[in-house]
């Protein structure tokens, strides 16, 4: 009875708000990624343009993170873990007039999962490894059989990666306009300029997108996009703003600011593998000696979550562990010490900080204003370009500590790869996250994440800073913006303008 | 005056040659690699391999360099890595919106620095003199991002002028709206150049009052007017005819800053972007167009010297 009056009412109130067809936004991204198709190019950007806007999956995260159909409507998991049956969606078109078929799906996962990525032009043939065998007893149908359980494998299908486009569509001109199945068709690419997206007028689900046009504009800097925000070039800047700019805009009736909770952590990493992060003395006394309530605070005017472990708080199986190692500079003294290092002799190190993260690098900065605070840590900063990060510390692991933000979700798995940059090895955390995968229920499989995070946050084995905001803002005509930010996605089938 | 120029021609290829050498040795130290810009931080060493192969960046360097002289010189600049698109193709059309903002700022420059130059020259330690130099020295010292940001407040945000603060998606297409959103890059790179020509105007104008032959043009009883424009300005013109030619090349450059503040595709944000996603055969084409400009303002200036300066001779 309660629910139909509920119903009644957001009925009643859907008649006043009445959402509007057509129109057009334009939208501030940061960077402009090399191609747009997530299977063949890594980027955040990409899929925050194309992820369920242009191109779909079977499944797809929405705002709130929560795994939902997409290409299948439906799908049923054995109780051994190891056959997923996923029911397709009827009389799905691609924007170039093709029909979707259970063949999309097939030719689409046999080239993900096939390890010769020159052949392939797959990006990661890893994620796929468990897949044994795909097949369609019937069109309708397609049936993925398992190598053993993987509490990810949906996660998996919902990932960037996994987005399916038709499988004739030469992979170089996918590349540069890809086909989906999605509300928007890409429209076009105007190199250093901007991409266009225009409403999919066939699109499956009924009187979706409301927009006629969405631009995607590339700007980097954070006060052009304020200015165009204002001027009104630009509807909505939609996750890079800067906290003093949403200070400002947030005392204008003309703008909403929004901080959706995201995926995204900053994470202080260390190179475990080396002296003298090889102690955990070490590692636990520059935690210790990390004011996080002050880094939130004061380079970020307060937009961001204390967090302890590599997870956010919007996450499934998040553990509270913000106030695990909490600000202690005597506990720091005294385990530096331990370890050998005091005012006298100090222990002297690199900081590295890729230039073209705007928090990150104010993050970073003030992070070592703390630590050189403390007495026996002499900590220099070396500011490289985001190309030369890449090589010297993400790929060499040719550094001391750095600090970069995650921004994938479900991303702790990265931990139990001794080769990742952090060169963390621990077996107990590999057993934990195997244990996590092969779990056979949620509940089994929370616990043994909770285990994981727990430990990280014992071993400190990184400093995980802050969990990022979505911090953005758009002009108050916009509605509908979806103000969680636990997908890949900036959404927009279902934002529309009042006129 | 032939052998001249055929020498001066001869003199430019080595340069341009020296500058192609230039950029592909440096491009070769700099750390980092197209093919991870590309595939991200999750890329496999196998993955980046088989770019690398693909992009053909495994053959050694003086191979890879031998191939790209041979295109230049067959008129080809090749692909870009990034954008997938001939490089010439993106040149040129980033050139349509840069040369525009350089020439019409040089111009702007010109006009006002000129006459305010001759101004206080003439009236050296006046009040005026001392307004112009203050004027221009605040126009150095200003950083032109935040001029530029400034010029989008005031104009747009307050005085709500129809201007656009990027160039508009389209472009050229719509050419009304593209020319609006140049107003204020040209203001802004006009001004800067305006205050940095208006101290040598003054400079050299102020120079040539001092000589000789100014006296005696004097003292035949000419008037101030026709010592000024028949006698000095012919003389102090030699200097700012020089500068403006390199101020010319070197704003091909400077636009960078000015072109992010404004979100304007010039060949400034180009180079940015090819010089951050390591995009190595854009680098060097970019680098070689405007190594070209610059050697071409050059012979220019020379010859230019020749009509303003009778006593400079071709041997």
């Amino acid at each position: 009875m309660k629910r139909w009056l509920l119903v009644g009412l957001l009925a009643f109130l859907g008649l006043g708000l009445a959402q509007q067809r057509g129109g057009a936004i334009t939208i501030a991204i940061q960077t402009e990624p090399a191609a747009w198709d997530p299977t063949q190019v890594a980027g955040a950007d990409i899929s925050r343009v194309v992820y369920d806007n242009v191109l779909q999956g079977l499944v797809k995260r929405n705002p709130k993170g929560e795994i939902v159909p997409s290409l299948a409507s439906r799908w049923v998991v054995s109780n051994s873990g190891l056959t997923y049956t996923f029911t397709l969606r009827q009389g799905v078109k691609f924007h170039d007039g093709s029909d979707f078929t259970a063949q999309d799906v097939l030719a689409k996962f046999n080239r993900a999962r096939n390890p010769d990525t020159r052949a392939s032009g797959h990006l990661r043939p890893d994620l796929y490894r468990d897949i044994a065998n795909i097949t369609s007893p019937n069109p309708s149908t397609v049936v993925f059989s398992l190598r053993q359980p993987n509490n990810d494998f949906l996660f998996i299908l919902s990932r960037p990666e996994s987005l399916i486009g038709p499988r004739q569509r030469p992979l170089a001109e996918q590349r540069v306009q890809p086909i989906g199945t999605g509300p928007f068709r890409f429209a076009g690419w105007e190199r250093g300029v901007a991409v266009r997206l225009e409403r999919n007028p066939n699109y499956y689900v009924q009187g979706l997108p409301y927009l006629d046009r969405v631009n995607f504009r590339f700007l980097g800097d954070g006060d052009a996009q304020l200015a165009g925000l204002r001027a009104g070039d630009l509807d909505v800047i939609a996750y890079s703003l800067l906290p003093e700019n949403a200070v400002v805009l947030s005392r204008d009736s003309n703008f909403k600011v929004f901080s959706g909770s995201a995926t995204a952590e900053a994470v202080a990493g260390f190179n475990n593998s080396r002296p003298p992060f090889n102690d955990v003395r070490v590692r636990r006394a520059i935690t210790l000696a990390t004011n996080k309530d002050e880094l939130i605070q004061g380079a970020m005017l307060g937009y961001g979550t204390k967090i302890g472990s590599m997870r956010s708080p919007g996450e499934a199986c998040y553990v509270d562990l913000s106030n695990f190692n909490a600000y202690n500079p005597d506990e720091a003294r005294r385990l530096l010490a331990e370890a050998g290092f005091t005012n006298q002799n100090p222990l002297r190190f690199t900081f590295n900080l890729a230039a073209e993260f705007p928090y990150e690098r104010r993050i970073g900065e003030a992070l070592v204003a703390q630590l050189n605070k403390l007495g026996p840590l002499q900590v220099t900063i070396q500011v490289t370009d985001f190309n030369t990060w890449i090589q010297r510390v993400f790929s060499q692991a040719d550094y001391a500590m750095t600090i970069i933000g995650h921004v994938e979700a479900n991303d702790i798995g990265n931990y139990a790869n001794p080769r990742y940059y952090w060169r963390y090895n621990n077996p107990r955390f590999q057993q934990l996250f195997t244990q996590y995968l092969r779990a056979p229920n949620q509940t089994k499989a929370c616990e043994a994440l909770a285990a994981a995070q727990r430990l990280l946050a014992e071993d400190a084995a990184s400093v995980w800073v802050m969990s990022l905001p979505a911090l953005g803002a758009y002009r108050a005509r916009i509605q509908n913006w979806p103000d969680g930010f636990l997908t890949p996605a900036i959404s927009v089938a279902e934002v529309w303008v009042r006129q | 005056m032939f052998a001249y120029s055929l020498r001066r021609l001869g003199f430019a290829l080595v340069t341009l040659w020296l500058a192609t050498l230039l950029v592909f040795g440096a491009l070769l130290l700099i750390p980092g690699n197209p093919a991870q810009a590309i595939l991200g931080i999750d890329a496999t060493p196998a993955d980046l391999e088989a770019l690398e192969a693909r992009l053909g960046l495994d053959k050694p360097p003086v191979e890879r360099y031998l191939n790209w002289l041979g295109g230049v010189l067959r008129g080809d600049l090749g692909q870009s890595i990034r954008y997938e698109r001939p490089i010439s193709e993106l040149i040129v059309a980033r050139l349509g919106i840069t040369l525009p903002i350089v020439v019409a700022s040089l111009l702007l420059a010109t006009f006002i620095a000129v006459p305010l130059g001759i101004l206080a020259a003439r009236r050296a330690g006046s009040p005026v003199d001392l307004a112009v130099s203050l004027g221009a020295l605040l126009g150095i010292v200003l950083p032109s991002f935040w001029v530029g940001l400034m010029f989008i407040y005031i104009f747009i945000v307050w005085l709500k002028l129809p201007l656009p603060t990027s160039f508009p998606i389209g472009g050229w297409e719509n050419p009304e709206r593209a020319l609006a959103a140049l107003v204020l890059p040209v203001l802004t790179v006009g001004l800067a150049s305006a205050s940095f020509l208006v101290r040598l105007v003054r400079g050299s104008v102020l120079e040539v009052l001092h000589q000789d032959y100014i006296r005696t043009a004097r003292a035949k009883g000419l008037s101030e007017r026709v010592v000024l424009y028949k006698h000095a300005l012919r003389n102090a013109a030699l200097p700012v005819v020089t500068v403006l030619g390199l101020e010319f090349a070197s704003l091909l450059i400077a636009t960078v800053v000015v072109e992010t503040v404004f979100g304007i595709p010039g060949l400034g944000s180009l180079s940015l972007t090819a010089i951050s996603a390591r995009d190595y055969p854009l680098v060097q084409g970019v680098v070689l167009v405007i190594a070209a400009f610059i050697v071409l303002m050059n012979l220019l200036v020379d010859l230019l010297y020749g009509l303003l300066d009778p006593r400079v001779s071709y041997a």
